[in-house]
């Protein structure tokens, strides 16, 4: 039936049928053109055995949205992405290494020319290296690029976003080319007109710069950026933050220029140590806020020119740690409203330099931070200091105005420098800032700072071995047995051999001087001496003191220079003096000992001697000295010590010795038991030199006698001239009878006495004194009476 | 020469200074110096970490330059000169030695006698050390180079004990040329910077001729490995020298201590009489 009703009714059912049917033709082509277009997704795999044997193949085959996965081996040639695909590099199941794209040293590795390129997980290597080329690992040309976890080596640029915006650089690992130095390499990661590029947890080492250019909203977040030239270089970008960064031992550490809104955030920035080693650096940038970074051991902290640069902007610092540089701050004079809030300065060498000097010490706010060197006090206890911290240092102000001068930090003349300034006002430097209220405790360094290494031990070890090495030198210094032990040391010689042995070299023992002259300044001490003196003999040096008798003995030591020669043995003393000493045993008049025992003394001499030690217990025994071999030689007497003198003098038994007024200082016993002792040796056939004043002692020891005065010729004569010339001259005065004075008078001068008349009816007779008795008895042979006699003496012996 | 003679005279040197107080007072102030200023130093709190070369390393070393030239010098003025106003000298040299003998004795007594007094005050210093860690390699790199620096001191002060006869001429005169080495000499040199604006390498050249620079030069590279933080004439150096930087400095300080001993020993020698 078609009634209206009816025909209305299947109208409506066939829209709903025709509907259901155009529902399931679009879920038919969606099936059918849908799924085939997700089936073109799909991996194409690229590795030695196949499918595709080279990526270049893969990605002509390769849709938009593909993934081409590369398993091990190496590709080489230089790849251009310019398909929206996934590059994805998986470890060779061989090999298990990363699949490595070398460009053979020409061009760049990798450039991608489409968006959204994904390269991930290739070791990627030898791009070109012409300086004038900007040769990269991988060069982005299009924006949302992710590149990450990619090893970089032997490229000359690392990664190169040249307008890429948005695109991601992450977790690689980016060398440049070895061989260059800093300067020739190129950069590790550089960005160009490439806004909203986030790098993350890249490590850049040994290449250049890290160079953001031309990029605005940049982040820089969690990288280790380490031996290259400029950390990060930020240039003409604005609203960047660079956050959690360690920079290490780059030339600087990060260079912001001509940018607005930075933002720098516990970072650890540490030795930037390059000609301008800033660790953090501004120039004609606004709006800066660095907060909790630690800058530490950088040859500048923070460098600051021409920022804040604008009207109404601002640079702030705030909890920073700056450790350990050698200048902090270092600012251009130039600079004004900057903030320092909070900030511990802890031990730079220098906390702040304004360059080249200058500036105003209010330009800029300095509030509550910390300073090592602050030696205020906080009497209030509320943890600030209770007077500012102002930094005024003149040599501070001299580095600052000629940087060249820093060469003399540490020396004691710069610190007399700051002296002189603290303690005279008028050459006070003019302070650089003032800290109103600074902070007493420094910031807490970071948790993740590393505990030094414990080298305690070490350090332990090294100081006992310093006081070991002490400890040595004493002991040294006080052992009494020889280091060098007696087998090495010559064997005794015939010196030192008891004197029965030695008749034969006694018998040559001689001391013969030639024209010995010698002048100290315009005086002529000795003046063309000569003698020779034979083995056995004794000769006395006799004469008034300054006639230069022991000017002589010094020349026979060696001691003095002197003209004319004089031999000992034969053997020239002026050219073998040290022989010629050792035959010879020398008594001073007063012999100045060490500070020793008279045993330590006997052997010290002994080793000079070569003398075995053995000898001393004997010698003192011989000289009398055994009772006090344990005593000091400060306490004993002075006939002790001259004894023990001719004890050392004798060591070496030596066929000479050489006295040099030895008992002076002596008591007439001491004297007399000592010129027993020599007058023995004597006897011994020893060869005696001797000056004296004594008659006896010439009278008991001396077979001749070297007569020295001063200004007059020396005068060598046997003992009987020597008496003669000794012997005091004398004024007998004669008293006789008128009848009989002028022929006596007249009597001796006939007999060839000096006699005269005096006019006082007396005569007075000149004679030697042992002649005036003579005198007396010629007169009274001869008939004449002396009623009476005085005798006085004319000259007086020296 | 006879080495058993040498080592001869040398013990006794080396007791005789040994026996002097001075010697001791100057290790003992300066190891407890030392002492206090690596505690003082290394104490805060936490900054132990960062073990950092500041101003406390710049104070120990500023403390060495004026301790170590002043035991050297002190020492060496009065080795000869008061043997030689005792008397000891002339009596000394009567027997059969030589001057070579008796001088080089003498050398290397003293010398052995300031190394122990350094060592003694090092080691007090190391041990204050110890506890708060520091490298060890750097410590003793520095302690070799304060012995060079006494051992030149020492020589220079040798020179001058050879040139007079009295212990209290050479004493005066020691602290003359010490002051002459510590403040006046570096303070010239700052005269002359302001003046003439010398080039970096002629600054470093000026500065190497002062043996107490070239010791500070030595003990920085010590703690830290470089000079650059002495300006322009330290990284001059580096550039320079790089790595062989410590051998120069070493040279140098052994050059010195040769040379001021050679000098000494011409003066003893051809100083006639005694």
């Amino acid at each position: 039936m078609n009634t209206p009703g009816a025909v209305a009714c299947k109208q409506l059912k066939w829209r709903v049928h025709f509907k259901c049917l155009y529902g399931l033709g679009v879920l038919l082509v969606w099936a059918l053109f849908g799924s085939a277009s997700a089936s073109a997704a799909e991996r194409l795999i690229v590795s030695p055995q196949g499918p595709y044997t080279t990526i270049q193949a893969a990605l002509s085959a390769a849709q938009a949205g593909d993934t081409i996965e590369v398993r091990g081996g190496v590709y080489t040639g230089n790849l251009v992405l310019d398909k929206s695909v996934i590059l994805e590099g998986t470890p060779g199941s061989v090999s298990g290494q990363k699949p490595t794209l070398d460009a053979g040293g020409r061009g760049t590795v990798v450039t991608i020319n489409a968006p959204d390129v994904t390269v991930r997980g290739f070791e990627i290597r030898n791009s070109g290296s012409e300086p004038d080329q900007d040769h990269a690992g991988i060069t982005v040309n299009a924006p949302r690029a992710l590149i990450e976890q990619n090893r970089l080596d032997e490229v000359l640029f690392g990664i190169f976003v040249a307008e890429g915006p948005d695109s991601i650089v992450r977790a690689n690992d980016i060398t440049s080319q070895a061989r260059y130095e800093s300067g020739r390499k190129g950069d590790g990661i550089r960005l160009w007109y490439s806004p909203r590029v986030t790098l993350e947890n890249n490590h850049v080492h040994a290449a250049r710069d890290l160079v953001i250019w031309y990029s605005q909203g940049v982040r820089i977040i969690n990288n280790l950026i380490e031996n290259g030239r400029y950390g990060v270089h930020l240039m003409y970008s604005d609203d960047s933050l660079i956050a959690n960064n360690r920079l290490l031992n780059n030339s600087v550490g990060i260079y912001a220029m001509y940018s607005k809104g930075v933002e720098l955030v516990d970072n650890d920035v540490r030795d930037q140590r390059g000609p301008s080693g800033y660790a953090l650096g501004f120039k004609d940038t606004d709006n800066v806020t660095v907060e909790n970074n630690l800058l530490v051991e950088n040859r500048g902290g923070i460098f600051l020119d021409g920022t804040p640069f604008t009207p109404n902007s601002f640079a702030r610092f705030e909890n920073n740690i700056l450790a350990f540089n050698d200048v902090a701050v270092t600012a251009m004079p130039a600079v004004k409203r900057v903030e320092f809030t909070n900030n511990t300065f802890w031990e730079n060498i220098e906390q702040m330099s304004v360059h080249g000097g200058g500036g105003s010490p209010d330009a800029n706010t300095w509030q509550g931070n910390f300073w090592s060197d602050y030696t205020g006090l906080d009497a209030d206890g509320d943890g600030r200091g209770d007077t500012p911290y102002v930094a005024e240092k003149l040599f501070e102000n001299m580095t600052d105005r000629m940087p060249i001068l820093r060469v003399l930090l540490y020396s004691p003349a710069a610190q007399a420098i700051e002296f002189a300034a603290a303690s005279f006002p008028i050459v006070k430097p003019r302070p650089k800032f003032a800290d109103p209220a600074p902070r007493l405790t420094p910031a807490p360094l970071p948790a993740t700072t590393q505990p030094p290494a414990d080298t305690r031990r070490e350090m332990v070890a090294a100081s006992l071995m310093l006081l070991m090495i002490a400890a040595g030198a004493i002991v040294i210094a006080k052992r009494d047995k020889p280091m060098i032990e007696s087998d090495s040391v010559p064997k005794p010689t015939a010196q030192s051999l008891p004197a029965a042995h030695r008749t034969a070299e006694l018998a040559q023992a001689v001391v013969c001087a030639e024209s010995v002259g010698k002048t100290y300044g315009k005086t002529r001490v000795l003046n063309d001496v000569s003698f020779c003196v034979e083995a056995g003999q004794a000769l006395a040096l006799w004469g008034p003191n300054g006639a230069g008798k022991t000017t002589l003995v010094k020349a026979m030591l060696g001691l003095i220079s002197f003209q004319g020669n004089i031999r000992i043995k034969g053997l020239q003393v002026r050219q073998q003096g040290k022989k010629t000493r050792g035959f010879i045993g020398y008594v001073p008049q007063l012999t100045m000992f060490y500070d020793w025992s008279v045993q330590t003394t006997c052997e010290f001499y002994a080793r000079l001697k070569h003398v075995p030690a053995a000898r001393v217990p004997q010698l003192l025994q011989q000289l009398g000295l055994a009772p006090h071999a344990s005593k000091s030689v400060t306490a004993l007497s002075g006939g002790q010590k001259q004894r023990l003198a001719l004890a050392l003098a004798l060591l070496a038994d030596p066929p000479i010795l050489l006295l040099d007024e030895p008992t002076a200082n002596l008591d007439s016993a001491a004297r007399a038991e000592f010129v027993r002792l020599v007058d023995d040796l004597k006897r011994q056939g020893k060869t005696i030199l001797f000056a004296s004043h004594r008659l006896e002692e010439v009278e008991a020891l001396a077979d001749r006698v070297l007569w020295l005065a001063e200004n007059q010729p020396m005068r060598l004569m046997d003992l009987e001239e020597w008496r003669a010339l000794v012997s005091p001259a004398v004024e007998l005065t004669l008293w006789l009878g008128n009848e009989q004075r002028e022929r006596a008078s007249a009597f001796l001068n006939a007999q060839g006495w000096d006699a005269h008349l005096n006019g006082r009816g007396t005569i007075v007779v000149r004679a030697r004194a042992q002649e005036k008795i003579r005198a007396l008895k010629l007169l009274e042979a001869n008939g004449f009476v002396v009623d009476d006699f005085q005798v006085e003496r004319q000259t007086e012996v020296e | 020469m006879e080495l058993t003679l040498t080592w001869t005279i040398a013990r006794r040197e080396l007791r005789e200074a040994l026996r002097n107080k001075w010697l001791w007072f100057y290790a003992l102030g300066f190891g407890v110096l030392a002492f206090g200023l690596a505690q003082a130093g290394m104490s805060a709190a936490g900054y132990a970490g960062l073990g950092g070369f500041g101003r406390t390393a710049a104070s120990l070393i500023n403390s060495l330059l004026l301790f170590v030239p002043l035991i050297g010098i002190t020492v060496g003025a009065g080795v000869i000169a008061g043997e030689r106003e005792r008397g000891t000298l002339l009596y000394l040299l009567a027997q059969p030695v030589n001057r070579a003998e008796v001088f080089f004795g003498k050398a290397l007594g003293a010398a052995l006698a300031v190394i122990a007094a350094l060592a003694l005050g090092f080691g007090i210093a190391g041990l204050g050390l110890a506890n708060q860690g520091g490298d060890p390699a750097s410590f003793l790199a520095l302690v070799g180079f304060a012995v060079l620096l006494a051992l030149a001191s020492l020589g220079i002060g040798f020179i001058i004990s050879a040139l007079t006869h009295k212990a209290a001429t050479a004493s005066g005169a020691a602290m003359i040329v010490w002051l002459a080495l510590v403040f006046i000499g570096d303070l010239g040199l700052i005269g002359a910077t302001m003046a003439f604006r010398p080039t970096p390498a002629s600054m470093l050249t000026l500065v190497l001729v002062n043996p107490l620079q070239i010791f500070k030069l030595g003990a920085i590279y010590s703690l830290r490995s470089t000079i650059d933080t002495l300006g322009a004439a330290g990284q001059y150096a580096m550039i320079q020298f790089g790595d062989t930087l410590p051998f120069v400095l070493v040279s140098l300080l052994v050059g010195w201590t040769a040379l001021s001993f050679a000098l000494a020993y011409g003066v003893f020698a051809r100083k006639g009489d005694v």
